[in-house]
């Protein structure tokens, strides 16, 4: 209120009755008392301003213009420049926070956009009531819409991922590429230790693999003891290779890459590289082909 | 004024989080295959990621279930010997 800039300064002569207003402070000095108000809202009553009991203030802005002929240098453009463009709403929030009776007049043949009623609230929710003037807030409402959709699929996501308490789009996001990783990751490591620990094309059928494996097995003197064993680190070095020569296994490094795939969920580091790759998901099998 | 302040304060806040959805949408992205194959050719909105994804975790858990199914399957029907090698490598 102690902003010198004043909301209007109207000399406006017509048949209604002569209304000069000052400046904002004056203006709400004058509307605070009920009687004010009552003769205001019967002044304001006559098309220009509309006037309910409910300090909603409706203001028609071309028709105060084209009323005030004369007067066209009196009308003060309320809206900053700064403002005119986009940030209606927010604008009138500010205004709303300071004063509860304000009056905007607009030339319109500054701001042609914005004829419209304009519906103002005392309350802080007077940016709830502008929102739903389209003209303003076409962008907004779009950006509101695709918020929505977003938010919406967030929540999703949540109910898809398991262990996301956190509702924050961050966390749900970040449990998300760990949960699908780690469900790729799985998926691969089932696929090919159930389907084919050599390396043949997925496509082959389970049946046969079960075949092939029992073959296998067979073929390479599986004993029990051997399976048994407790520890995947020891290597068995004395079991020849099996006839698929043209794949090659990084020996060196089998071992070590072994040990991080052994807790996929825990380590990160291993999971960015077995995407989507799985590069030593592969060194793995071959290391547990080694162990047959 | 003071509330046109605290919302600049707002939106650098949300500027943040903005920066970190995005890179983590990135990330997700780039884990789809569906869009990864065509990551060069255009962008995609985020949403459209986010709705593969809901599809896609859903494919692969449904994959997960299936494959886990016929592996007990598979695990009962072999010996135990061969049964306990393929346990030990699952349940790493």
């Amino acid at each position: 209120m102690s902003n010198n800039q004043a909301f209007m300064e109207l000399g406006w002569r017509n048949d209604v009755g002569s209304l000069a207003v000052k400046d904002q402070g004056m203006m709400s000095e004058r509307a605070r008392s009920d009687e004010d108000r009552l003769i205001n809202g019967l002044k304001w009553g006559y098309g220009y301003f509309d006037h309910d009991q409910t300090d909603n203030y409706l203001q028609i802005v071309p028709e105060i213009h084209k009323e005030v002929e004369n007067a066209k240098e009196d009308l003060l453009v309320v809206v900053p420049d700064e403002h005119s463009e986009t940030d209606d709403h927010h604008h009138i929030k500010d205004f709303s926070e300071r004063s509860d009776h304000r009056f905007y007049l607009r030339n319109k043949h500054e701001n042609p956009k914005k004829r419209r009623i304009q519906v103002l609230s005392s309350d802080d929710e007077s940016e709830e009531f502008t929102r739903e003037v389209p003209s303003v807030t076409r962008k907004g409402s779009k950006r509101r819409r695709r918020d929505e959709k977003m938010s919406n699929k967030m929540r999703k996501l949540q109910q898809l991922v398991p262990n996301c308490h956190k509702t924050d789009k961050v966390s749900v996001l970040d449990k998300t590429i760990e949960y699908m990783k780690n469900l790729q990751l799985q998926l691969q490591m089932m696929s090919t230790v159930g389907v084919n620990p050599y390396f043949l094309p997925a496509t082959l059928g389970f049946g046969m693999h079960n075949h092939m494996l029992t073959a296998m097995a067979s073929a390479h003197g599986l004993n029990p003891a051997n399976h048994m064993m407790p520890s995947p680190l020891i290597p068995a070095l004395n079991w020849p290779l099996p006839p698929f020569t043209n794949i090659s296994f990084p020996h060196s490094s089998s071992q070590s890459l072994f040990l991080t795939t052994s807790s996929p969920a825990s380590s990160p580091q291993s999971l960015h590289g077995l995407v989507p790759y799985f590069p030593s998901f592969l060194d793995f099998s071959s290391h547990a082909m080694r162990r047959l | 004024m003071s509330s046109r302040k605290s919302r600049s304060r707002q939106t650098g806040a949300s500027m943040i989080t903005d920066e970190q959805i995005n890179d983590l949408v990135l990330q997700l992205h780039r884990l789809l295959p569906e869009l990864a194959n065509n990551r060069r050719s255009g962008k995609v909105s985020a949403s459209r990621v986010l709705q593969e994804t809901c599809s896609y975790i859903r494919n692969l858990s449904k994959e997960v279930d299936d494959l886990s199914e016929r592996l007990s399957q598979l695990l009962e029907s072999t010996d135990s010997a061969q049964a306990a090698l393929i346990r030990s490598l699952l349940m790493q």
